[in-house]
């Protein structure tokens, strides 16, 4: 669906994109993570046509980009995101629509199929200075899914919304997925990629410094962690096993290079103890992140 | 419909639906009308009633100084009760005390009159009276010298005044160029501030509330600007056509209710016989007759159109320039003064030159000035009643031109950078690196 292939932009201080490649397939929803300031807004930017790229290629579903004709094939919800005070949520919504070139009709249907869905009738006709910020989140929501798009963009799609219709949104943002919709998922919060994205590009200065399907990048930085519960007794570190942390009878084991979970079990049931629960611990996409960027010691990383 | 047009249907009908537009576009000229209605009510009215105390010890005034009127009440006093008047005058109700001593060899000096009063007196009440006490002493003096009260009363009443003749036979009257030049000039004046300043408020909310990148992935940066130009323009025009036509039905009904205020219905016009012996009331109504005359008969085409086009131009030029100082600015309105006043600058400087320009319309300043395409709206406008050469109106239309496309071009440059940059202070010197990057 989207190629983006040796992408720079560089703005007057600093190199906001550097040489990014990177492949988005069809019908997924794609994460593309990394902290503030690691350039996804410059590059989503980019994406949508707003700005071009000083060098490298961006190719939407295998041809060059081009503005006047994929930009109504996209839906782009940017960060800074607003909407026009004094306007009414219906007329803000059409002319929206209009602009994305949709004919009048098209665009009062998909209005009111939408309004529907998200329950939005009741203040169709409010301005958008009365709404609460819950609302006018859905709101520019629908104005983005509106002319349904082929590529949706979300950055940092739940920022200020409430845990009720984050799941709304994120229930809608499935839908859409599962009906053919490819998504990119902008955030620097990395526990709501883990759930949603299926493949993820971890950005950091504006380089790709990791590409995957989430899952596999666990197994792969996975660093034979388990969390072991028991009802009752004493554990100690031995040749098997060092204990990383240990919380009334909860503890993370970390397993020696040659030790396997059998023999960590097998120890456990010799030693007597009540088992309630061995699971493996795969790292989170915020240790992998930090892990790979400790290194770099300039990197203020912000889990907020 | 293309998107541009669909973003100036937006601008235009979000800002002629508003209550404050319908307020200012049928209040303004209501406002106007009742001022000078109220005016003239005022000064035909009223004015100050004075009582004026007259001893004369020379014997020339004698009783027709003044006769007593509706502004004023005069009362003569013999030679004898000057002494205690001067006391008393102002106990006795007087406004003022007028003291004429006895002329030595018929020649009165400057002591030979002193007027007393509590304060200075009105300049009206000054006038009158050294035109009263020159007119009453050359009749004494005509007189004196032999001639009789007809012939006196025939000097007096001539006055000469002379006809203009130009070759240009478009060239109207002088007081009445430059008072359509001053008006015209300010109009232009006002409009570029109002609907310049409206353009920039405009971007500057487009920008602080985060929408304009959400427009801007749909449309281009230069047909979101130009849409707001473009509709910002007929909301413009939108309130000059409604105010003239309320102005003209305003015209046409008081013209059919009250049809004395239109003199020249009920006047005759010019060249009537034995106009010399016309009372000075009657004089003053030819006069305003020959005005509304001469206002007809101004070449009120060329003004027109010449307003239109010095509107759209000098619009479009200083819009688009407001436009992208709105781009720069962030959610810190103050910001904003210290951009625009590169922008502001040449439009007072154009209204400076176009006061002058409305006088004096071919000095070499007012000339310039019209040329001159950041303050030739304004100045051409308070020339163009004068009939200005055809070559100096050419080329001040066709540097207006080239010059708002070439301010649209740079703005747009600016605008689509600035329109995206946010929490950062922008300045004049980095914004235009943007354009030629």
């Amino acid at each position: 669906m989207l190629q983006v292939k040796n992408v720079v932009k560089k703005y007057s201080h600093q190199l906001a994109v550097d040489d990014l490649s990177f492949t988005i397939e069809t019908g997924k929803i794609f994460g593309l993570l990394g902290p503030n300031g690691a350039g996804k807004s410059s590059l989503l930017r980019m994406v949508t046509g707003i700005t071009q790229p000083d060098s490298g290629q961006i190719l939407f579903a295998g041809e060059a980009f081009n503005a006047n004709k994929h930009n109504p094939l996209i839906g782009y919800m940017p960060e800074e995101r607003g909407l026009y005070k004094k306007m009414k949520v219906k007329e803000q919504a059409e002319y929206l629509g209009l602009l994305k070139g949709l004919p009048k009709e098209k665009v009062i249907n998909g209005i009111a199929y939408w309004f529907n869905k998200l329950d939005m009738h009741t203040w169709a006709n409010k301005k958008v200075e009365d709404l609460s910020k819950g609302m006018s989140q859905k709101l520019q929501f629908v104005t983005t899914v509106l002319h349904q798009p082929k590529l949706l963009i979300l950055d940092e799609p739940f920022s200020g919304l409430d845990p009720v219709n984050a799941e709304v949104i994120k229930k809608e943002i499935y839908a859409l997925a599962e009906s053919g919709t490819t998504i990119i998922f902008s955030t620097h919060r990395m526990e709501q990629v883990e759930e949603i994205c299926d493949r993820i590009v971890l950005m950091n200065k504006g380089k790709n410094i990791l590409e995957g399907n989430v899952d596999v990048i666990k197994q792969e930085k996975k660093q034979n962690q388990f969390i072991l519960q028991i009802a009752s007794g004493e554990l100690v570190s031995n040749q098997l096993f060092s204990i990383i942390s240990a919380d009334k009878n909860k503890y993370i084991l970390q397993l020696n290079n040659s030790a396997t979970p059998n023999e960590v079990l097998q120890y456990c049931i010799q030693q007597q103890l009540q088992i309630l629960s061995f699971t493996e611990q795969l790292p989170t996409l915020n240790d992998i992140f930090i892990d790979l960027v400790a290194d770099n010691a300039t990197t203020q990383f912000q889990n907020q | 419909m293309s998107k541009i047009e669909i973003i100036i249907k937006r601008e235009y009908l979000s800002r002629v639906t508003k209550r404050t537009f319908i307020l200012t576009t049928i209040g303004l000229p209501l406002v106007m009308i009742g001022f000078s209605a109220l005016m003239g009510y005022l000064s035909a009215t009223t004015g100050t009633k004075l009582n004026i105390a007259v001893v004369d010890e020379s014997g020339i005034f004698q009783n027709n100084l003044w006769d007593s009127s509706s502004t004023k009440s005069v009362a003569y006093f013999n030679k004898g009760e000057y002494s205690t008047l001067q006391k008393t005058y102002l106990d006795k109700k007087f406004d003022m005390l007028v003291h004429i001593n006895a002329f030595k060899n018929n020649l009165p000096d400057t002591n030979a009159i002193q007027v007393f009063s509590e304060s200075s007196i009105s300049g009206v009440a000054s006038n009158y009276l050294t035109d009263r006490l020159n007119t009453v002493y050359q009749n004494k003096l005509m007189l004196d010298a032999g001639m009789n009260r007809k012939q006196i009363d025939s000097l007096n009443s001539v006055t000469i005044s002379f006809t203009p003749i130009t070759i240009d036979k478009n060239t109207g009257n002088a007081d009445m160029n430059s008072a359509i030049g001053y008006f015209s000039g300010f109009l232009i004046y006002i409009v570029m501030f109002i609907y310049g300043m409206m353009v920039m408020r405009g971007v500057m909310e487009e920008k602080t509330n985060r929408i304009a990148e959400v427009i801007i992935s749909s449309v281009k940066p230069f047909e979101l600007m130009m849409g707001k130009v473009l509709g910002i323009a007929l909301v413009g025009l939108t309130q000059f056509v409604l105010w003239i036509a309320f102005i003209g039905i305003i015209f046409m009904v008081s013209s059919t209710f009250f049809p004395g205020l239109m003199p020249h219905d009920t006047m005759p016009i010019g060249g009537v016989p034995g106009m010399e012996a016309m009372p000075q009331e009657m004089m003053k109504k030819v006069e305003v007759t020959n005005k509304i005359q001469e206002f007809m008969g101004m070449p009120w085409l060329l003004i027109g159109f010449s307003f239109l086009f010095y509107f759209i131009g000098g619009y479009l030029l200083y819009a688009s320039l407001f436009a992208a100082v709105g781009s720069l600015v962030n959610e810190d309105a103050q910001d904003a003064q210290g951009l625009t006043f590169p922008i502001t600058m040449p439009i007072i400087a154009g209204f400076l030159i176009a006061v002058q320009a409305a006088q004096d319309p071919n000095s070499s300043l007012a000339v310039f000035g019209s040329i001159f395409p950041l303050t030739s709206p304004i100045v051409m406008m308070s020339r163009i009643a004068y009939h200005p050469p055809a070559w100096q109106i050419a080329l001040s239309m066709a540097l207006l031109i080239a010059t708002f496309i070439g301010t649209i071009w740079l703005s747009a440059k600016i605008y689509r950078t600035g329109i995206l940059m946010y929490g950062k202070k922008v300045t004049w010197k980095e914004a235009l690196k943007w354009v030629w990057k």
